[in-house]
């Protein structure tokens, strides 16, 4: 388990977001958070070194999932930060969307299946 | 036909006048045949009285001879007195032949003269016979003597002077018979000829007449029977030539002129079934359009193409119902079509006339255009337009708009041409309406879809972290860490899944509402309750939570008012608000408000935050709506629908005032008890 892995949580409800931050803090990872896309650009310019992964929900407000995925393509350093979608949304295939997310994480999260995901990094 | 059919000339006053001059031919014929056989029967009479004369003279020269003989007895002695009887007697007889010869000698003159001078000498020797007898009745013994010889001499002489006078008047009559015959053979046989030549000619003019008139029977027969076998056939094309100008030519003018109705017919008949056809076309067309674009575009189409439309618009009535918002537009000159998009429904114009009455409009031509409307007749000369007509889209029996249709040329609108375009309409607003229907049921299955969307997405979020924290604890359970965690965080966990339970059990209770409402089940539990006491109350409860906005409340309230209400149900419509402005303006402080309007208790829920546009005020209300595009806000949008319908309910009303950038007021208004009253 490395404790140098960052992650950044981009989820609206907050309660969501909360119980990821803790619950990924408690198992070693560094967390950021944001509550839509637009903040997370803020935030991912003001960080001094790009997080490991990003954990994306789609529906949000200001700046979705999607828009925020076509901006962070624009950056070439953010654009290889590997990407996981929280969706709620059981239609959701990432393959007819050709924005080449690392995996779907289908809620409600399987604490097991984001372990492994978080993990595997 | 339009022009009439002059007779120059008459068949039957030519028949007519053959007719009278073959009777001319034939009086004449007649009456020169009768003359002539008159003059030939008179020669064969006078012919033969002269045969009879001859006779008769001849007679009388025989009984002259025969009483010479007699006489002759008196000089050879013998009875006197038997002479005598036998002279009167024959004497007697050649008078009367004489006489009669005489009237038949009336056309003889000279034998007539002769004849009478032989009578004449008869008498002259009868008068001497008589003298010898009257001397022999005296004296009968100077019979045979020579005195009476010599009387007898000179009697002798009287009766050869009447048998040569007769025998003259024979010769004469001879020769006025020969003559006769020879007249009645030479000089009236050339009439005959003549007549018979006559005949001929006439007999042969009536024979090429009668010919020539057959001839022209047969022919004028024959074209209107080619004429006729052609119509039988169906070419009603066909048009038998007019040979004359006469009762045939007549005849197949008035059979052209039938064909010709009857053409008319078949064509107006064609034209009819045409158009049932176009109209059969058109229903079909209209039945695969779903949406009123293509409803209008069928119309259209068919319009320009059939009724020979220059220019055409459609619109229909907007929701003020004040003004026409034009749906489409064709063939107007472009100024007309950028500045009549959206036209107020006061104005006089066709279009709005058809609206306003639900009865059609013609304006058949300029001047009809320009009494009917003088002020847009303008714009309409412009475009080129003459004639105008306007039929409403009568949908339920309530206009909903109109489509007018504009020609280049005056029109006048015939009662087919009427009927064709107001049915075409009619089926128009038929399509438009189903298409509205159909739009109205998509849009409603869009909204529904939309919903189980939102639905499926506000049931999962909470579910995430409830079953993060629960599987997260089961996890240190099963690594035996559960001890270790600090109570707190432990704490924290069960903590945020009773939320995520609770706020599950609200969205359930929300859906489960809304399920009650469409199904008509909303009871009410009515309980009188002080109004003031049940807003303190909730307001007392929600501090925490309103806290964790950052919003602060401000209550006043007159504590006088109680209310037969569900208690329930109007806790759950104030807490909506409440929540509501503290969701949709975190930060800034809700102004909450109850006053006495008359019967009426006025709830108002006032926040500061940016406000609600004109049009979000309207769908608010609905089902499945909330205020879109707001940042942060998520929710099933199902409060404010089921706070309306629960106010209803108690015959109470709900609504909202709000100026964008400055707040929103939701105004709840419901029933007070009597006993407040």
């Amino acid at each position: 388990m490395s404790s140098s892995k960052s992650v950044l949580i981009i989820e609206d409800d907050q309660s969501i977001r909360e119980t990821l931050v803790t619950i990924l803090e408690s198992e070693g990872f560094h967390t950021q958070a944001a509550s839509n896309g637009r903040e997370a650009l803020k935030l991912l310019n003001k960080l001094p070194s790009p997080p490991h992964l990003i954990l994306l929900d789609i529906m949000m407000p200001v700046m979705n999932g999607y828009e925020f995925r076509e901006e962070q393509l624009q950056h070439k350093v953010i654009a290889q930060i590997p990407t996981i979608v929280l969706s709620a949304d059981r239609s959701f295939h990432q393959q007819n969307l050709n924005l080449g997310f690392k995996q779907v994480l289908k809620k409600p999260i399987d604490l097991e299946e984001l372990l492994s995901v978080v993990n595997s990094i | 036909m339009a022009e009439p059919f002059e007779l120059t000339s008459s068949f039957t006053k030519r028949l007519r006048h053959i007719l009278i001059i073959i009777a001319g031919f034939f009086v004449i014929g007649v009456v020169s045949s009768y003359y002539s056989s008159l003059g030939f029967l008179n020669g064969l009479q006078q012919i033969s009285s002269a045969n009879r004369i001859l006779n008769l003279s001849t007679l009388a020269l025989e009984s002259l001879d025969s009483t010479d003989q007699t006489l002759d007895k008196l000089l050879t002695g013998g009875n006197f007195k038997n002479v005598q009887f036998y002279f009167h007697q024959s004497a007697k007889i050649t008078e009367q032949q004489l006489q009669d010869a005489i009237i038949l000698a009336e056309n003889f003159p000279e034998a007539r003269k002769q004849l009478v001078q032989a009578t004449e000498a008869l008498h002259e020797y009868t008068f001497s016979i008589e003298k010898i007898f009257q001397t022999l009745a005296i004296r009968p013994e100077k019979i045979a003597t020579e005195e009476i010889k010599s009387d007898l001499l000179v009697a002798h002489e009287f009766s050869a002077d009447a048998r040569e006078t007769l025998r003259m008047s024979q010769i004469t009559l001879k020769e006025n018979s020969d003559q006769l015959f020879s007249s009645i053979y030479e000089g009236r046989f050339y009439p005959l000829i003549v007549a018979s030549i006559l005949s001929i000619f006439f007999f042969s003019f009536v024979i090429i007449v009668g010919f020539s008139i057959a001839r022209r029977l047969s022919h004028a027969l024959q074209n209107l029977g080619d004429a006729t076998s052609a119509v039988g056939q169906g070419n009603l094309d066909f048009e038998a030539p007019i040979l004359e100008h006469d009762e045939f030519g007549k005849l197949t003018f008035e059979f052209n002129g039938m064909v010709n109705s009857l053409k008319e017919k078949q064509q107006s008949l064609n034209l009819a079934m045409d158009r049932v056809l176009r109209l059969q076309h058109i229903t079909s067309s209209f039945s695969e359009a779903l949406v009123p674009d293509q409803v209008f575009e069928v119309i259209f189409q068919e319009a320009f193409e059939t009724l020979g439309v220059n220019s055409g618009a459609v619109g229909l009535v907007d929701e003020t119902g004040e003004y026409v918002e034009l749906q489409r537009i064709q063939g107007y000159t472009e100024a007309y079509e950028e500045t009549w998009k959206r036209f107020s429904l006061s104005l006089r114009a066709p279009m709005n006339e058809a609206i306003v009455t639900g009865k059609p409009v013609f304006l058949r031509n300029n001047e009809e255009t320009k009494n009917f409307c003088p002020k847009v007749f303008e714009v309409l000369i412009k475009s080129g337009i003459q004639s105008t007509c306007a039929i409403p889209l009568l949908v339920e029996g309530k206009a909903v708009g109109s489509i007018a249709f504009s020609f280049s040329s005056p029109k006048e609108f015939a009662r087919e041409e009427r009927d064709f375009v107001i049915t075409m309409v009619n089926q128009c607003s038929q399509a438009l309406h189903r298409a509205q229907l159909y739009e109205a049921a998509r849009d409603a299955i869009k909204v529904r879809d939309e919903f189980l969307s939102i639905a499926s997405h506000e049931l999962r979020t909470p579910l995430t972290p409830l079953k993060l924290q629960l599987q997260n604890l089961s996890r240190q359970v099963r690594k035996g860490n559960l001890s270790a965690m600090p109570t707190e965080q432990i704490m924290k966990a069960v903590e945020s899944s009773d939320r995520q339970v609770n706020r599950l059990t609200s969205l359930i209770d929300d859906l489960l509402d809304v399920s009650r409402i469409s199904a008509g089940k909303l009871t009410l539990n009515r309980e009188s309750f002080n109004l003031a006491e049940m807003i303190e109350e909730i307001v007392g409860h929600y501090t925490h939570q309103l806290k964790e906005n950052n919003s602060k409340v401000k209550v006043d309230v007159d504590s006088s008012l109680v209310g037969h209400l569900d208690k329930v149900r109007i806790e759950q419509v104030f807490i909506n608000l409440l929540t509501n402005a503290a969701k949709y303006a975190p930060g800034k402080t809700i102004h909450v408000s109850l006053t006495r309007a008359g019967k009426f208790a006025s709830l108002t829920v006032r926040d500061e935050g940016q406000g609600i546009s004109s049009e979000n005020q309207k769908r608010i209300f609905e089902r499945f709506e909330r205020v879109k595009d707001r940042d942060n806000v998520g929710g099933l949008g199902l409060g404010l629908y089921i706070s309306r319908q629960i106010v209803e309910a108690h015959e109470g009303f709900i609504r909202v005032e709000s100026t964008p950038g400055k707040g929103a007021a939701f105004i709840v208004e419901l029933p007070l008890n009597e006993a407040n009253l």
